[in-house]
């Protein structure tokens, strides 16, 4: 999967695959997360979010299941 | 004399290595100025000095207060004498180095002195020295580093104590961070083994990655580990593969044919250093497991139709399935054939038993299951491509490829990481990975590749689960001979537990070296205090109020015992083990975490995955690419 870095306070790169609407989310300290049957919409308002750390607790945490890999 | 600053009181007493003083009225401030850096007197732990004629006797304060007054003189005190009790553990010259052990004692009237951390650089070595890594710094004394000798180190085997949390991980991180500097020692060699898959994230640029699971293209880029059946002793197969033999006399017959099938594979694919005359049921040579336990089967399970003039064997008597093809099964896959059932009634086809069968029939129907199971085939099927034997014994790859990947790698570290090995069988095969790679390096001292001219350090992570008193397991045996042995064909081991009561006793007294983190439980206290051969109680009663991160390295690595923070890695050279978030101490926005309990949960929770991992044994599921 692509990985597009992200200047944010917590969040270094986000990375979306649309066959599957997985979206992995990786953090500075480098966990690496996939959130899964994300919308691809969600995906793009994430990446351009003016605040990437702020748009993943309001809209994706909590609402999306996931796994680390 | 008396007028120096560093002057703290008088010896009164002297028993043994134990010394009494009584500190003088003028120390009473309790903290003096010495080249400008404050010291506070009478800290349990801290150094004292004694000097006699042209050396200096080093000791370390072990007891201060009412207590420590000698009992002869409890009578004669008033409340309020200070007093002090030393162990004496080294002397050196004046202006010279330092040396464990002592060549005279004190007497009485001798006069006692602080030492100050101009000394105490002195008496804790050079860090120029090349065979000396650092580990961090002494504490109470920031400019004085923590050198530990890496010869001694390895060779005469250290232990890291615990409890969880007090830093285990990241102090084994540390020392592995300073072993594998490819600067300073180009070919060190290091084996760890990682229970929990920690020390990948930390050690990922200078160390090979081995798992059962193991995925090239994940982040870590970890290997498939294994561990070809064909490379265990007798010993060890039987444990792994059929379970326990309860008559001797199948044992032997088992014995007998796994011989006759390393005969028959060496026949036909020579190795040297092997031959018929030498050959033992133990020797490394691969044979097709698969095959002799479809044989075996047949033979214990099989019936046969009665046939005049021709032999059982040749007259078996399958079953068919729906399309009338007998099923014969199919041993690569360990699918066992299907055999009619004996009759013998009074019509025409009589089907008897095979004669002369063996009562294994247990034994046989668990290996078939071990055989079919994908968690085993790390042992039984161990890389179609390398070392899985065909029918006959020939394989692609020796045992030669298998170590030097273990060992003998471009990077320093090799991680196996056995989180994904069976719960059964975690003990034989760690003992089986030891002997493997005990027996390759001591039959191998006089090579360049061997241990003694390339010496192996192995990381025991977690050993109090394998390295237990009360098994008789394979481990532990082994274990015990590297600590025992180990030494002369440069094999050194380095036991890490948060619980060492339960570590075999022989094993941990043969550890020369401790790095001692906070421990609170009485009873591993008391069992490291008993292994440590210094003199030094005062010391280990420091344990259960030592910091995180911070270590009491005693021991032969050492040149005295040291209180010391450990420095931690740099941050992304830090071992995974953090424990689970409960409740994130930073705001949701910043959180890097994305569970715990200050998260609304997802509104479908999914338990079919989570069952899903269950099934098949493995934390990655199938959704996860």
């Amino acid at each position: 999967m692509d990985m597009i870095s992200v200047d944010s306070s917590n969040v270094a790169a986000v990375g979306y695959d649309e066959d599957s609407s997985t979206l992995q989310v990786e953090f500075n300290n480098g966990g690496t997360y996939q959130y899964f049957d994300v919308s691809v919409h969600l995906f793009e308002g994430l990446r351009d979010a003016d605040s990437v750390g702020g748009f993943l607790a309001a809209n994706i945490k909590g609402s999306y299941r996931y796994s680390k890999v | 004399m008396s007028n120096q600053e560093t002057y703290l009181g008088d010896v009164q007493d002297v028993n043994g290595t134990t010394v009494s003083i009584s500190l003088s009225a003028e120390s009473l401030t309790g903290f003096v100025y010495i080249d400008g850096q404050g010291y506070r007197i009478g800290q349990i732990g801290s150094f004292i000095r004694i000097p006699i004629g042209f050396i200096n006797l080093f000791g370390i304060i072990s007891q201060v207060g009412a207590s420590a007054v000698p009992q002869s003189q409890i009578e004669n005190q008033n409340l309020g004498n200070r007093w002090m009790t030393i162990q004496l553990i080294g002397e050196g010259p004046k202006n010279g180095l330092f040396q464990r052990g002592l060549s005279q004692y004190p007497t009485i009237g001798d006069e006692v002195h602080l030492v100050s951390e101009k000394e105490l650089k002195n008496i804790y070595g050079q860090p120029e020295k090349p065979y000396f890594v650092k580990l961090g710094h002494v504490s109470n004394a920031d400019s004085i580093p923590a050198l530990v000798d890496v010869n001694k180190l390895v060779t005469r085997h250290s232990a890291v104590v615990g409890t969880t949390g007090s830093g285990k991980s990241t102090t084994v991180a540390s020392i592995m961070n300073a072993l594998s500097d490819i600067e300073r020692y180009p070919s060190s060699r290091v084996i760890m083994l990682d229970l929990h898959g920690e020390y990948g994230q930390a050690l990922q640029d200078r160390a090979y990655i081995y798992k059962i699971d193991g995925d090239s293209k994940s982040k870590l880029k970890e290997k498939k580990l294994y561990i070809p059946f064909w490379a265990l002793n007798f010993d060890e197969l039987c444990e792994i593969s059929f379970g326990e033999f309860k008559d001797e006399k199948v044992k032997n017959i088992v014995m007998e044919r796994v011989l006759k099938f390393k005969l028959d594979s060496l026949k036909i694919s020579p190795r040297k250093g092997a031959s018929a005359d030498t050959l033992s049921v133990d020797s490394p040579i691969p044979f097709s497991i698969h095959q002799l336990w479809y044989e075996l089967y047949v033979e214990t399970f099989g019936t046969y139709c009665k046939v005049k003039g021709s032999k059982p064997m040749d007259n078996l008597a399958y079953e068919k399935d729906a399309n009338g093809v007998d099923l014969v099964g199919d041993a690569s896959k360990g699918i066992a054939p299907v055999f009619k059932h004996v009759e013998t009634g009074a019509g025409e086809n009589k089907i008897h038993y095979l004669p002369g069968s063996v009562a294994i029939g247990k034994q046989l129907l668990l290996l078939g299951t071990k055989l079919r199971i994908p968690r085993y085939d790390f042992i039984f099927k161990p890389d179609p491509d390398g070392w899985l034997p065909e029918k006959n014994g020939v394989v692609k790859e020796d045992l030669s490829l298998l170590l030097k990947n273990w060992i003998g790698s471009d990077r320093p570290v090799t991680i196996l990481d056995l989180s994904g090995v069976p719960a059964d069988i975690l003990q034989t095969t760690i003992g089986a990975l030891l002997r493997l790679l005990y027996e390759a390096l001591f039959w191998a001292r006089n090579l360049s590749q061997g241990g003694r001219h390339r010496p192996l350090l192995i990381v025991m992570e977690e050993a109090h689960i394998y390295l237990n008193d009360d098994s008789k397991g394979m481990a532990s045996k082994i274990v015990q001979r590297i600590v025992k042995e180990g030494r002369k064909y440069g094999i050194g081991a380095m036991i890490v537990s948060q619980r060492p009561s339960e570590i075999n006793s022989t094993i941990l007294s043969q550890c020369g070296t401790f790095f001692a983190l906070r421990l609170s439980n009485a009873s591993d206290r008391g069992h490291i205090t008993s292994a440590i051969s210094d003199n030094l109680d005062g010391l280990t009663s420091m344990l259960p109020i030592l910091r995180t991160g911070e270590a009491i390295i005693l021991g032969e690595a050492v040149k005295l015992p040291m209180r010391t923070t450990i420095e931690a890695p740099p941050k992304n050279r830090r071992p995974d083990s953090q424990d689970p978030i409960i409740y994130d101490e930073v705001r949701m926005e910043d959180s890097q975490n994305p569970g715990g309990w200050g998260i609304d949960m997802e509104p479908d929770p999914n338990y079919e995955e989570l069952i899903e991992t269950w099934r098949s044994q493995n934390p990655k599921i199938d959704k996860v690419k």
